[in-house]
């Protein structure tokens, strides 16, 4: 009688620690599985992101055109802007700039 | 059981036995013969796969170039993502046909014409018909703001209309070096699904720019698709170019030439800048413009179509008079081969030779000069663009060496006659006339009085680059430069790594290019060119105030069905500056100015008087842009208080000169 009892908690406890294993297991794919899912709708969203800067970089290059730059510089407002000569320049090797 | 039950049972194992046959050999025609096929059947289902699309290779401008000038880089073009709008006529019930055309018109804004192709497909028996292409995300946001509700409403299949994604070149300054870049047609390759170029360095650099879809495999799942993390391949995107055309500069002798072109009322005009120790095209700026996103409209108009190519590529023209350098070269070159053999010079620069007898050997008409000049010598000659006074050199040159080593000096030295290999396409080579060959209609090419036409440079053809890399050899010291418009090519992988595949920044670059000339025959020459720049010079309009300069203005007649044209013209002026040395050399055509004469002022089809002005006001743009400090503080127009006849640089040599020039031409000038 002792003899069964003893089999059965053994058989019991081991079915028991098998089960919880395989539910944190079960547990654990699903989590890989809801990350795979979302991994093409974030990709997605970082391709849209990725094209929107690139659409936003362009009009910032279109702002910038060196024809519309010109034409502030003619304006009475910049008008007092010019390009320093090229001895007027000093530059600092990096890593004094670091340093600094 | 009986006995015929038991007779039996053999039958029944043995039919058992032989089901199990069956299926044991249609298993090994599914698993091992057909294995591949149903494996493939079914990856398929439980798979598919999605194409990552690549970009294509981007133009980058120098930048770098300037000094203390941010390295950002800055690109001449981009890919930006566009939608295509595409139906499906056949999933559209015909009642509701009309009503989406009418929708779609208004959101797509379709003028009449544009609104009959575009109801035509929806007539089409088909599945998928384009209606719309490049369009913005707003716009495909607003059609789908308008679509889903209306085809869930009346329960239409979503996608009876949808949108490809695409990548469209997109020009961020607009016309900007349009010739040089053009575009790719906006219809890709089926069958590649690369785009078509249409010129320009897009063609030239059609391998390099291309490249290749990526692929990645996902698994089916009842609501969304997963990500399997099984890449096939990577996008491998296209190399970038990096130029050796600055933005800034290119916008300012764009500027500066259109402004040129209609003053002159040109047909066209161009302007080209190169660094003279280098080869590296600084700028190439042509009008009118071609605008690569709107190719369409030039390519289907003749009269536009010119437009899209790079004339100072393609174009060889006869110089005229700012060959006239070169033929200095030769004559002092000649006079160095005569001190070598021990002999008495041809010539003395400083000799006075009389120069009213234009009368030459061969020729049917007299040469002759803008205004009649008694005597010359050599630095007046040059001053006034005297023909006969540089005809009677080459004579002199000629009959002591031969034509020979007058072609070979101008082939071999200058470079003439062969391809500069600028990578652009549709180079032209020029034309060099060669004693002995002749020309299609039975002419020899080289006859009697070509030395004395080649000497104000006609009888030659001649592009621009390839002057451009002429006059470099008296800007740098002697050497003979490969004119180049590319500084690096550059492929970036999808990690980030780099391929350098061309680096023409490299010092061995300029280590190989040949000494061409002497010294001495460069310090001579380019004496000359500073005097033609100031006072008394054919172009003194292409002085540059507080700046040394040193150039040379041609006019010459076009030719036309064989014939010279007495009132079309193709006017230029080529100089570099500072001359000591040379940021850039400088070279500006135009094409057919507005024949004429001006009292007071003079012809208006001159070099000097359309192309000087011009390189005179890009020369003083470009220095300040380069941040190049004045090297002739006092050389400014008279009345400026800045101007010091004393000290402005050239101006007594001047002075001395036209003493010179009245004393042996107007005695009695006083």
């Amino acid at each position: 009688m002792e003899k069964n009892f003893t089999f059965s908690f053994k058989a019991i406890t081991c079915i028991f620690t098998i089960s919880i294993l395989l539910y944190f297991y079960i547990n654990r794919l699903n989590d890989i599985t809801e990350l795979k899912l979302s991994i093409p709708q974030l990709n997605k969203e970082l391709k849209s992101i990725q094209e929107e800067n690139n659409r936003l970089r362009y009009e910032i290059e279109q702002f910038e055109s060196p024809v519309h730059l010109m034409e502030l510089h003619r304006k009475p407002e910049f008008s007092h802007l010019k390009y320093p000569y090229e001895n007027e320049i000093i530059q600092l090797p990096q890593i004094l700039a670091q340093e600094k | 059981m009986n006995n015929l039950d038991k007779s039996r049972l053999p039958f029944i194992a043995f039919f058992c036995l032989l089901l199990f046959c069956i299926l044991i050999i249609k298993f090994y025609y599914l698993q091992i013969i057909d294995g591949n096929y149903w494996t493939s059947q079914a990856n398929k289902q439980h798979y598919f796969y999605v194409y990552e699309p690549f970009s294509r290779g981007k133009f980058i401008s120098n930048s770098p170039l300037k000094r203390g000038h941010p390295e950002k880089p800055q690109s001449f073009v981009m890919d930006i993502l566009k939608f295509h709008l595409h139906v499906d006529p056949e999933s559209i019930p015909d009642r509701f046909k009309e009503f989406v055309i009418t929708n779609l018109v208004k959101i797509l804004h379709l003028t009449k014409e544009e609104q009959l192709s575009f109801r035509e497909q929806f007539d089409k028996k088909s599945h998928d018909r384009k209606l719309a292409m490049w369009l913005e995300k707003e716009t495909k946001e607003d059609i789908l703001k308008w679509w889903n509700p209306f085809a869930k409403k009346n329960k239409i299949p979503l996608n009876a209309l949808f949108f490809v994604n695409d990548y469209q070149r997109s020009y961020p300054y607009g016309p900007m070096l349009g010739q040089v870049l053009h575009t790719i047609q906006s219809q890709k390759d089926e069958k590649t699904k690369q785009g078509i170029p249409t010129g320009g360095l897009e063609l030239y650099f059609d391998d390099l720019l291309k490249g290749k879809n990526g692929k990645k495999r996902l698994m089916r799942s009842p609501r969304n698709a997963i990500e399997t993390q099984e890449i096939i391949s990577l996008p491998q995107n296209g190399a970038d170019i990096y130029l050796t055309i600055n933005h800034g500069l290119q916008a300012i002798a764009e500027e500066e030439i259109a402004k040129g072109v209609r003053k002159a009322k040109a047909k066209s005009g161009w302007a080209v800048a190169m660094n003279p120790k280098t080869g590296e095209i600084l700028a190439l700026a042509q009008y009118p413009f071609f605008y690569p996103s709107d190719y369409k409209r030039f390519f289907n108009n003749p009269n536009l179509m010119e437009h899209t190519k790079v004339k100072a590529v393609t174009d060889a023209q006869e110089p005229g008079s700012i060959l006239k350098a070169i033929t200095l070269a030769v004559a002092l070159k000649a006079n160095l081969e005569q001190k070598k053999r021990g002999k008495k010079p041809l010539f003395n620069p400083h000799e006075m030779v009389p120069t009213s007898n234009s009368q030459f050997p061969g020729r049917v008409k007299p040469l002759v000069d803008t205004h009649l000049h008694h005597y010359l010598n050599m630095y007046l000659a040059f001053q006034k663009s005297s023909n006969i006074y540089l005809a009677r050199l080459m004579e002199k040159v000629v009959n002591e060496f031969g034509n020979d080593f007058y072609r070979d000096i101008l082939c071999d030295t200058f470079g003439f006659g062969k391809k500069t290999n600028i990578e652009l396409p549709g180079e032209s080579a020029g034309l060099v006339p060669k004693p002995g060959k002749k020309h299609p209609n039975g002419c020899l090419e080289w006859s009697v009085p070509t030395p004395f036409s080649l000497a104000m440079g006609h009888n030659i053809m001649v592009n621009s680059i390839q002057m451009l890399r002429a006059y470099s050899v008296f800007a740098n010291g002697g050497y003979l430069v490969e004119p180049t418009i590319v500084k690096k090519i550059v492929r970036k992988d999808s990690r980030g790594i780099q391929e350098i595949i061309k680096d023409n920044t490299s010092e061995n670059r300029q280590k190989k290019f040949p000494k061409v000339l002497e010294d001495e025959i460069i310090k001579e020459v380019v004496t000359c060119l500073k005097y033609s720049t100031k006072q008394g010079g054919t172009s003194s309009r292409a002085n540059i105030w507080g700046y040394t300069e040193a150039g040379k203005t041609g006019t010459a007649k076009k030719i036309e069905n064989g014939n010279y044209c007495e009132k079309v013209y193709f006017s230029s002026f080529i100089g570099f500056t500072p001359v000591n040395d040379p940021a850039f050399v400088l070279i500006v055509t135009m094409d057919e100015p507005e024949y004429g004469f001006i009292p007071g002022v003079g012809k208006k089809h001159h070099g000097g008087f359309c192309s000087a002005p011009v390189f005179r006001e890009i020369s003083q743009k470009f220095l300040a842009y380069l941040g190049i400090p004045p090297d002739d503080p006092y050389g400014y127009p008279k009345g400026d208080p800045r101007f010091d006849e004393d000290k402005a640089d050239w101006y007594p040599e001047v002075k001395k000169m036209r003493q010179l020039y009245n004393e042996w031409n107007n005695p009695h000038s006083g």
